[in-house]
């Protein structure tokens, strides 16, 4: 699951928790970013419609315009003053507003026109009523196409802010909520893996414990029987539960013996060494592993006293191996 | 129409533009917006009568179109106006807009607004374009 998209977190009650709270915010969030997508383009057609009826009226005022100069060339007016002098300082300008639509903040303009004439010396020689009117329907004229190039612009910007919701949403959609939810349930397997690993080793010791209880009662039961107990009781088949696996130490049960059993081991090793250093220039190899074999019939799994004599144990763990009589040569060296 | 393109006192119509950008204005009001003129001469004068012309030292918002300007010219002073971060609006007239319709199509920035605006001689033509406009969208919104 390595191509999986989700986030790195550690899996926890507590991140579950977070993650489904991310979630539930990521889908609240998207609604509402759905909802002021559908309202931008709701108000971008209605914007496009009122441009287009404007671009009319705008047109037809500038006929209008047009006509008046036309009319007032053809009476000759005096516009020397315009074409001759350069305006210093425009008088007249936009002003820039801010316009809040739909949680979109939108700018658009706003005409300023000053109260002095621009050219005031325009028309003085002949037609100064015809300047005037030129001025009046020119005016008007800018007026729209001002409003005009300010729904150009609200436009412009909406048409922006509406790709860019659109892609939010998109993002959220396609990107984030996935991640999310993949995070989550990512977080909800491990939890459950964990549990079932808890679970598993709760029963696992449950069952060791539940082996050795068993084991332990039958050794007790077996403990102090006879050999034809043992047979009877073998026979009779033993109840099915499990063997336990454990080595069980029941020498360690006859704590009476042991005292006792540890003098011997001493006193044996003692013997043993000098037996053997006696034995050493006499004795051939098949009669020394006779008397071995003989001479210690002990608990293959021995006690206490087994660590105090050690090469005991070894010598032990020989009897069955009997082939090896090299080794027991250099022993006994 | 004579008045117009004789010019009485010999001054030329189009101002040198090939000035550059000159640091020495004034620093206006930031929230000052200014409208750019590329227009004939009567399209021109008129809007000029209103008052929104003005120019600096090296620099004027307007400029007179005649049938043989050169579109070098025409293109440079355009360039000027619409890099210019003051400038909102652009009124271009007709003849001069099909002149710089593939300049036009480069034109992606949010502002300035670039408005389309008759001429006396282009009046029909203008008219007819906008009714097919008009048209076109009609058919494509009802898609």
């Amino acid at each position: 699951m390595s191509t999986m998209d989700k986030l790195q977190v550690f899996p926890s009650r507590a991140n579950q928790v977070v993650m489904k709270q991310r979630i539930l915010a990521a889908k609240r969030g998207m609604g509402l970013l759905k909802r002021k997508r559908d309202a931008i383009d709701l108000k971008l057609r209605e914007l496009k419609r009122q441009m287009g009826d404007k671009e009319e009226y705008v047109d037809n005022l500038m006929r209008t315009a047009i006509f008046s100069i036309a009319k007032a060339n053809l009476l000759g007016t005096d516009f020397k003053p315009v074409i001759v002098a350069g305006s210093e300082n425009g008088r007249t300008f936009l002003r820039r507003r801010i316009q809040k639509i739909v949680g979109v903040v939108l700018n658009y303009f706003e005409l300023e026109v000053s109260e002095q004439d621009a050219f005031p010396n325009t028309g003085l020689s002949c037609g100064g009523q015809q300047v005037q009117k030129v001025r009046a329907y020119f005016l008007e004229a800018l007026k729209e196409i001002v409003y005009y190039a300010s729904l150009e612009y609200m436009l412009r910007m909406l048409t922006i802010a509406s790709h860019q919701t659109n892609m939010r949403v998109n993002a959220l959609d396609y990107v984030v909520i996935p991640r999310l939810v993949n995070t989550h349930t990512y977080i909800c397997g491990e939890l459950e893996e964990f549990e079932r690993e808890d679970f598993y080793r709760l029963k696992r010791s449950q069952a060791k414990q539940l082996e050795a209880k068993i084991a332990f009662t039958e050794l007790i039961r077996t403990k102090n029987m006879t050999d034809e107990e043992l047979a009877e009781y073998l026979k009779r088949g033993r109840p099915a539960h499990p063997v336990a696996d454990v080595f069980f130490d029941d020498d360690v049960f006859e704590y009476k013996s042991l005292e006792e059993r540890l003098r011997d081991a001493y006193v044996l090793r003692h013997s043993k060494r000098s037996n053997q250093n006696k034995e050493k220039a006499k004795m051939d190899s098949n009669i020394k592993s006779f008397i071995r074999s003989v001479a210690i019939q002990k608990n293959p799994r021995a006690s206490i006293a087994s660590f105090i004599s050690l090469s005991g144990r070894v010598l032990k763990e020989k009897q069955p191996d009997e082939s090896s009589s090299s080794s027991e040569v250099s022993f006994y060296k | 129409m004579s008045t117009f393109t004789n010019n009485p006192l010999n001054k030329p119509l189009i101002e040198d533009v090939k000035e550059e950008e000159d640091h020495l204005e004034k620093p206006e009001e930031t929230n000052v917006i200014r409208i750019g003129i590329i227009a004939d001469t009567e399209v021109a004068l008129g809007l000029l009568l209103v008052g929104i012309g003005y120019h600096h030292q090296k620099f004027r918002n307007y400029l007179m179109v005649e049938n043989d300007t050169s579109l070098a010219e025409i293109e440079e002073f355009f360039h000027k106006l619409y890099k210019r971060p003051n400038i909102g609006i652009i009124l271009l007239d007709y003849p001069t807009a099909k002149r710089l319709s593939p300049v036009l199509e480069k034109c992606k920035k949010l502002l300035p607004v670039v408005v389309i605006l008759p001429t006396k001689a282009s009046i029909v033509a203008y008219m007819e374009e906008k009714e097919r406009l008009r048209r076109q969208r009609q058919r494509e919104a009802y898609n």
